[in-house]
């Protein structure tokens, strides 16, 4: 409970003042807070000038003169949980980020209920980017799983198990040995629609494949079109390559309903590129024979 | 002056033996043995004035075939350097067929005569300065290599041969940002160069008989070098605004051009199909532009404390020309235009539940042509309208308790390709108990569905992860159980092209099945300060259209010395086989020395 000198009606003009008051009633000043971002703006004058706000407690969490004279009632402050809503959070977060996510409310994590704070621990002390609330291995070290995919798809897989379970197939991306990360491909702070759009479907692959990117004079309609997800598996597959068939005719087969009539001679386990060698597409060969 | 900084550093050997088809280990996990930096560690604080933070994080340094380096300090608000490395390893030398079947020529094309062994190397360095209140400025490098050695085929002469190609690629991008900040609204102009250069050449390492010894065509010597380069530039404007409060608008627009120049030279001699002298000796060159515009608007309007609207607008256009003079004279014309639109609500309808919903348009053109002699035809069209629906349902039963579920549904009018959904579903379904003292369990179903009315096309898959753990200060064991099975199945009526063989039709029906099955476990226990033992355990099980088993296990024992120093034995175990053949089966047993200090 705070006590009566740190009641309404002081002259509250500083950050460090509001600070003090909320310090009355809750651990907010332990080792780890101090490192934090938001606590170094909040002795930060030329932040706070920028955002229009006196960076404090009550920068996130409202005006708390109701919740002091109540004493603590629950529903007279933003708490960033119990009954407050998933949009409030948003909102309260993005009033300052907005210039880094500006399209959070439309993606799918917002539209299934998933506020800010669910993946960022505002007042963590970790060195995690981002502030995210990764599991925390406190001091467990070698083989541990946050260690070895980092922060990012630690956070991403509290909810996303299934999908991190593809990267244990025989052939995956290499998630689990730390090399890339979800948000090396995946925006959590996007939609997703717009990487869905023709002719660029291919871009979040290729920021790592180049070599795949062309342009070519002679493209593969699929992949210009479709993106690699027309061929590939991309989290992980059983299949060699990543491909979606193990085996390569019966994938090749799938869209191409007309041959050369010599094909014919080929079993059906042979390997298409094995004379198609330029499959994602080729300068010289519209076939992709070169 | 560190006045405030933790962190480890972790030394030591690795053992390893194999046992089985090393090749198939060098795809998998590709573990040296040697003496490795495992881990070194690094966060300080309170700097000095100029740094408020720095951290470092360095894993598996010393030849490991993934290397990964993270080095980052911060001034909060004023500036940030981040630096990362990450180097991977990767080997490909895949038989698919026993040597004895794969020389069989029946069989001949059924093996891979593809291998490949390359490092791929990226370096990404950024740094943003906040030189006032309202501007910063952001500039990003980033270099990407890849080099090692590959071999290709190519078909001279009605023969395949196989060729050496080695691999020296490499991609360089500078990004300059920069962000002036009105309050309400917030400008972004951003600059990016890139230039990718691919040093491919193609040559025969002998005289060569070819695949088939038996045909006439045979190669003295054989060169094909194709240098290739790629230049682009992206130009990209952003405005995010704020006019009032619980109003966010967002709209950006890029431009990118891209530009790709290759000379290339193809010498051969040798004897040809007809038994006449082979002599092939051309050069030529190919260019490639493209222009592509890329337009996004965003809204967001927070209606009240329970109810958000949202909805994005979106269009893409994308022209692409290319040309060739080699043993073609060809030229290719690609256009593709895209327009889509969303608008969706999210409502927080009780303190318990949330539910949103919305729809989605896309309106899609393709336009194709290419011609290897003579003049460009007229453009093939292709049109795709593309419906959609999403909605989600979460539900805070508890405290300890949530469930939420995803539905969406898409139709699309004459998709692209044969296995381009007409139709497509999916659900997903997510409960969470965390109950107290650190026990909880997860359980996640998604079901996807994908259809194509025109040909038949049917994709299926189902993915269920049961999840369950328990976490008390001196230990934590987790558990997970998930399943993955994927069906893929079309009845292909195949047609033969005017010509030789042409005019027949033939079925290759398909049907592709996977079940994959993964257990896996997770233990640790710190009976006290001193000693930490863990324990993983995966457990792989793949059947289907290709049957393996793989077992992952590992433990290791960490005992803490005096003043911060630590001894750690580590081992794992890898038992890998694969149900039709066993050329690809192997055992690994890899051991871990290290010694460690931490502060």
């Amino acid at each position: 409970q705070a006590d009566e000198s740190t009641t309404p009606g002081a002259d509250l003009t500083s950050a460090a003042e509001i600070v003090e008051t909320c310090a009355g009633c809750h651990e907010i000043d332990g080792p780890g807070y101090a490192k934090n971002p938001h606590a170094v703006f909040n002795t930060d004058a030329q932040l706070a000038a920028h955002y229009g706000v006196e960076s404090s407690c009550t920068a996130c969490h409202g005006d708390f003169e109701a919740h002091v004279e109540s004493a603590g009632e629950d529903g007279t402050i933003l708490a960033f949980g119990g009954d407050d809503s998933f949009l409030t959070t948003i909102e309260a977060c993005t009033s300052c980020h907005a210039d880094a996510h500006p399209r959070f409310l439309a993606t799918g994590h917002a539209a299934a209920g998933v506020a800010c704070t669910d993946c960022h621990d505002i007042h963590a002390s970790g060195s995690a980017p981002g502030l995210l609330s990764m599991p925390d291995e406190g001091d467990l070290i070698g083989w541990d799983q946050v260690a070895e995919i980092g922060a990012a798809s630690a956070t991403c897989a509290d909810c996303h198990s299934a999908v991190m379970a593809q990267f244990d197939f025989n052939e995956a991306h290499r998630l689990r040995e730390g090399v890339i990360s979800c948000i090396d491909c995946h925006d959590p702070h996007a939609p997703q629609a717009r990487v869905r759009l023709a002719a660029f479907k291919q871009d979040q692959c290729t920021t790592c494949h180049a070599d795949k990117s062309g342009p070519w004079v002679f493209e593969h309609g699929a992949q210009r079109v479709e993106g690699c997800g027309a061929c590939h598996s991309p989290h992980g597959s059983p299949n060699r390559h990543l491909l979606a068939f193990q085996n390569q005719a019966e994938l090749c087969y799938s869209c191409h309903a007309a041959v050369p009539g010599f094909h014919t001679r080929f079993v059906a386990e042979s390997q298409c590129t094995n004379c198609h060698v330029t499959i994602h597409g080729s300068n010289f060969d519209p076939a992709f024979l070169e | 002056q560190l006045s405030d900084s933790d962190g480890l550093i972790r030394i030591g050997y690795r053992f390893v033996d194999i046992d089985g088809a090393e090749r198939k280990y060098r795809e998998d996990l590709n573990l040296d043995e040697g003496a490795r930096l495992f881990e070194l560690r690094l966060d300080a604080t309170d700097l000095g004035s100029a740094l408020d933070r720095a951290t470092l994080d360095i894993d598996n340094y010393g030849g490991d075939p993934f290397e990964t380096l993270r080095l980052d300090l911060r001034k909060h608000g004023s500036w940030n350097f981040s630096y990362q490395r990450t180097k991977s390893a990767y080997f490909y030398d895949d038989l698919i067929l026993p040597v004895e079947q794969a020389g069989d020529p029946a069989l001949a094309l059924a093996g891979d005569f593809h291998t490949f062994d390359f490092d791929r190397v990226r370096d990404t360095a950024k740094f943003g300065l906040r030189f006032s209140p309202r501007a910063k400025l952001d500039v990003g490098l980033e270099r990407w290599t890849k080099r090692g050695e590959s071999t290709t085929t190519l078909d001279i002469s009605r023969d395949e041969f196989e060729f050496d190609q080695p691999i020296d690629d490499s991609f360089d991008q500078l990004r300059v940002g920069f962000t002036y900040d009105w309050g309400k609204t917030t400008l972004v102009l951003e600059e990016r160069i890139t230039e990718q250069e691919y040093d491919v050449s193609i040559f025969l390492p002998g005289a060569s008989l070819g695949e088939d010894p038996n045909d006439a065509t045979t190669l003295d010597f054989f060169f094909f070098d194709r240098p290739a380069t790629v230049d682009s530039n992206t130009h990209t404007a952003r405005i995010v605004s704020r006019p009032a409060d619980r109003w966010t608008i967002r709209a950006a627009a890029s431009v990118i051009e891209s530009e790709l120049d290759t000379d290339a030279s193809q010498e051969g001699r040798g004897t040809a199909f007809t038994g006449q002298p082979l002599d092939i000796d051309i050069e030529g060159d190919a260019r490639v532009e493209y222009d592509a515009e890329v337009f996004d608007f965003d809204l967001s309007y927070l209606i009240n404390e329970r109810l958000a609207l949202v909805g994005g607008l979106r269009r893409h256009a994308f022209d692409q020309q290319g040309d060739v003079q080699l043993n073609v004279d060809g030229e290719s014309v690609w256009d593709v235009e895209t327009t889509g639109a969303e608008l969706g609500l999210e409502a927080q309808l009780t303190a318990t539940v949330t539910l949103s919903g919305g729809v989605r348009y896309e309106s899609r053109d393709v336009e194709h042509a290419q011609t290897t002699s003579g003049p460009l035809g007229e453009l093939e069209e292709y049109s795709t309208d593309h419906d959609g629906f999403w909605t989600s349902l979460g539900w805070n039963a508890s405290k300890q308790f949530r469930l939420e579920v995803t539905a969406e549904t898409s139709s699309y009018d004459d998709p692209f390709t044969l296995t381009s959904p007409s139709d497509r579903e999916r659900l997903r379904l997510h409960a969470r108990w965390n109950g107290d003292q650190g026990v909880y369990f997860d359980a996640i179903a998604v079901a996807n569905s994908w259809e194509n009315d025109d040909s038949g096309w049917e994709a299926d898959t189902e993915n269920l992860s049961l999840r369950a753990g328990v976490r008390r200060d001196t230990f934590d064991l987790r558990v997970g159980y998930t399943m993955v099975e994927t069906d893929r199945s079309i009845d292909q009526l195949v047609t033969t092209l005017p010509g030789f063989g042409g005019g027949q039709t033939f079925l290759f029906p398909t049907l592709y099945e996977s079940g994959a099955d993964f257990i896996d476990l997770r233990a640790r226990w710190r009976p006290n300060d001193r000693l930490q033992l863990g324990a993983d355990a995966l457990l792989y099980d793949n059947t289907g259209s290709f049957g393996l088993e793989r077992e992952d296990l590992r433990a290791y024992v960490q005992v803490g010395l005096l003043d911060g120093y630590l001894v750690q034995l580590a081992y794992r175990t890898v038992d890998y086989t694969e149900e039709a053949q066993s050329f690809d089966d192997y055992e690994a047993e890899i051991a871990e020395l290290s010694v460690g200090y931490r502060w």
